[in-house]
């Protein structure tokens, strides 16, 4: 089945034959419903294959079928309704092809915020927020906001899902504008929204987060401005670790390393570099351990060999293996080799095994450079 | 500054990082921890945390039960009360157990957690557990999407975890003498492979229902986008839906192309194309099309691989064992066969038979699954189906299914991960996750 007409199409008339494409235009529209409203029958069909068909062909019908496709969605029809939320999709996905007009696109997610209407069901505002998360641009977006103080917590979420899959700043501060006020699991859900999306545009937002009681927003807040791998700023504010229990600890833990790989990733290393030292120094658990050796072989290669001699030296076999493979990785050279070396006599048995595996892979390495 | 010297009493007072205050890290673990046991050593047994304990968790609880040479179970978690209480029994009561497994996460004597939960669970509680400290055993496929994949991938690497994901095809004799045949050019270069499986169920045609009491459905939907409970859709029927399961090519199809790769020696890279065609379902709410196809594209070196549900069952593997799906190589100088992919693996006899020369390419043999991870813990190696090559078989599946759901052909850079000149498939390799779960 062919739509005859398409915006795309009716684009390509010559300007000079304006009363042909008028009527053109008058005979498409005509045209165009026939064509929907066959498909729409094919759509609730009583035959599942010809519903199937009718599915997978549903990409070019576009914006015109989107609001009755949605009501038959809501319908509770059964097998009809449930071709209808296919149907949706594959015209989300069709609106989104390369090669497809914007105007289409702009077209066919201005339709499926009519279906966030509470006339429909809470599955079809739900599946036409996740459309409009692949379809959707910044006009949709005041639409999409408002539904983040919608009655019903799943819609309010599926909302902020939207938000956070529709890329460019107009989405991202509807984020940031609707956190403030917001509770519970949605505050939380916002602020890791910020985190995920990683724009230092949501600093400001993210460290006021964390001037609060709630120790939940608070390390949410801290482990999404972590990610932002911003330079130091004392406007984050930090529980005291006292107030903390071991897991709430460890998340902590996790969020400075974060941090420290993202301002290595960003060119600052010596900043990650204080970090994982401080973990390597003060740190008791092996994995933390671990990571701070190797997050040292990147932030600080010419440190690591004496942070991970230490290690060699640990009661946790982990943490001794990570130091051996961290160094193996690294590229010789006199000044290490010496280090091991010297750090021999003094090692325990198992150490001293790890030191030898080391130095025959980097004598390795040698002879193959 | 010499961090050396740095002392804890310096610490509180210098400015600091982004994060505003002190850094300083005390002690992580309280003091009653301190005198707990470590890691395991080079004979220590290690100590294990289930989560997800129906279908194939149950199988891997039986399992850790009955090789005590290999781990305890100490801990297990489920959202499903019933799961939770028959996985109890058959522990004797020596297991605690949770309701929710952030507190299973917690435990300082949990070692290793084997992840059995539904697919959608995979990434992030994966994460989640590296960041504890735990290694992990994941059932397959790795993840769902190419985000989740690649957020493994880092964090194993980042704090030195070792995972190893559940296609255990890869340790199964007939895949190594497989891969030991094809690596050694017994059937010259191998420009094709084509996977046959069968057909994708149809059905769910039920009501949408409230969850039965002892379900917390909320923590079984976990980060999956929101959808009202449907007992056909939920537990082991989570497969048949795209976002929680993916299908047979993402369940078990993450078995048989893990074998593919394994075979072609091809972890490390991934297609340059994908194209997948299907009908949609005819009635219900399962998802995935009864019948696919899916051809991927590899450049340098060239190959395709080849998906067909049902396909067709070639001569060779009609003497195989478990050959209801599994993988054929159409090599430049003869063809093999590999049946199954996962638990039953079995292939050709001239590949069984085949003894390597000496000095050709040596393919890694894993003892088992279960025993090949459990040695990596030891070894801090990596085990056979790590988590690298489970994010380039994991991927593969994703792949073919984004290429069905947007009906489209996709062109795929895999050194980026990114598809290339399609935006909005972009904007599919990663789902935000619901309410308050994040990668």
């Amino acid at each position: 089945m062919q739509f005859p007409v398409t915006p795309k199409t009716m684009k390509s008339f010559p300007p000079r034959c304006l009363l042909l494409a008028v009527a053109l235009g008058v005979f498409g529209c005509a045209a165009v419903a026939a064509d929907l409203a066959e498909f729409l029958g094919r759509i609730q069909s009583d035959q599942g294959a010809t519903r199937a068909e009718a599915i997978s062909q549903a990409g070019p019908a576009g914006a015109d079928a989107v609001v009755p496709l949605g009501e038959l969605a809501s319908a509770n029809k059964g097998n009809a309704s449930l071709a209808a939320q296919w149907a949706l999709k594959n015209i989300a996905a069709y609106a989104g092809r390369p090669g497809g007009t914007p105007e289409e696109k702009k077209a066919v997610a201005e339709a499926f915020t009519r279906l966030l209407d509470t006339k429909y069901t809470k599955v079809t505002r739900t599946l036409a927020l996740e459309l409009l998360s692949i379809t959707g641009d910044a006009a949709v977006v005041p639409k999409i906001a408002a539904l983040l103080s919608d009655t019903d917590p799943d819609v309010r979420d599926e909302a902020r899902r939207s938000l956070q899959g529709i890329p460019g700043a107009a989405s991202f501060q509807a984020l940031v504008a609707a956190l403030p006020k917001a509770e519970g699991r949605l505050k939380i859900a916002l602020i890791n929204a910020l985190g995920q999306r990683a724009d230092p545009a949501g600093a400001d937002a993210l460290m006021s987060a964390t001037a609060t009681d709630d120790l939940e927003v608070k390390l949410a807040a801290i482990e999404a401005i972590a990610r932002l791998g911003l330079p130091k700023d004392d406007r984050t504010k930090i529980p005291s670790w006292d107030s903390l229990t071991p897991p709430q600890m460890n998340r902590m833990a996790v969020a400075f390393l974060c941090w420290a790989h993202e301002r290595t990733a960003k060119g600052a290393p010596e900043d990650a570099r204080e970090v994982y030292v401080a973990v390597f120094d003060n740190a008791r658990t092996e994995h933390l351990l671990c990571a701070a050796l190797i997050g040292l072989e990147k932030a600080a290669p010419d440190q690591v060999v004496e942070t991970a001699v230490k290690a060699f030296g640990h009661e946790e076999n982990t943490v001794r293996v990570t130091a051996a493979q961290v160094l193996e990785r690294l590229t010789p050279d006199d000044s290490r080799t010496k280090a091991l070396l010297e750090a021999y006599p003094a090692a325990k048995p198992e150490a001293r095994e790890l030191i030898l595996r080391v130095l025959k892979t980097w004598n390795d390495k040698k002879a193959t450079s | 500054m010499n961090p050396t010297s740095l002392s804890r009493r310096r610490f509180l007072t210098r400015s600091t990082l982004a994060v505003g205050a002190g850094l300083v890290l005390p002690n992580i673990i309280p003091t009653g921890v301190l005198a707990a046991p470590g890691r395991p050593g080079a004979n220590d047994r290690i100590r294990t945390g289930h989560i997800g304990v129906g279908g194939m968790g149950g199988y891997h609880l039986n399992y850790i039960k009955s090789h005590p040479e290999l781990a305890t179970c100490v801990a297990i978690a489920d959202a499903d009360q019933s799961h939770l209480k028959h996985a109890g029994e058959v522990m004797g009561g020596n297991a605690k157990l949770f309701a929710d497994f952030r507190e299973l996460l917690a435990l300082p004597e949990v070692d290793a957690c084997i992840i059995a939960t539904p697919d959608h669970w995979h990434g992030i509680m994966t994460v989640m557990a590296c960041e504890a400290g735990k290694d992990v055993y994941c059932e397959k496929p790795a993840c769902c999407t190419i985000a989740e994949g690649r957020a493994m991938v880092n964090t194993a690497a980042r704090y030195g975890r070792i995972i190893q994901i559940g296609s255990q095809g890869r340790s199964q004799p007939a895949a190594w003498a497989a891969g030991n045949y094809i690596r050694n050019g017994k059937i010259g270069r191998v420009p094709k492979v084509t996977c046959w499986h069968y057909q994708n169920p149809t059905g769910a045609d039920g009501p949408d229902t409230d969850p039965p009491a002892e379900l917390n459905y909320d923590m079984w939907l976990g980060p999956l986008r929101w959808r009202p409970y449907n007992k056909d859709t939920t537990h082991g029927n989570f497969r048949w839906l795209l976002e929680s399961g993916g299908g047979q090519i993402r369940d078990r199809g993450a078995h048989v192309m893990s074998v593919v790769l394994f075979v072609m020696n091809a972890d490390h890279y991934g297609p340059a194309s994908i194209e997948a065609t299907g009908l949609p379902p005819q009635h219900g709410r399962y998802e995935a099309p009864p019948d696919m196809e899916v051809v991927y594209a590899f450049k340098d070196p060239d190959w395709e691989l080849h998906w067909s549900q049902p396909g067709q069952l070639p001569e060779e593997a009609a003497d195989l064992g478990n050959n209801k799906y599994g993988s054929k190589y159409w090599g430049e100088t003869g063809t093999l066969v590999v049946s199954g992919g996962d638990g039953g693996t079995d292939t050709e006899k001239k590949a069984k038979e085949y003894h390597a020369p000496i000095n050709g390419p040596k393919v890694y043999r894993s003892p088992e699954h279960h025993e090949d991870f459990f040695n990596c813990l030891r070894t801090r190696e990596q085990p056979i189906m790590n988590i690298r090559a489970a994010h380039a078989v994991a991927s593969l599946c994703i792949l073919g299914n984004l290429s069905w759901r947007l009906q489209r052909k996709l062109q795929w850079d895999w050194r980026t991960e990114k598809f290339i000149g399609d935006e909005q498939a972009n904007l599919m390799l990663n789902r935000p996750a619901r309410s308050t779960w994040h990668l």
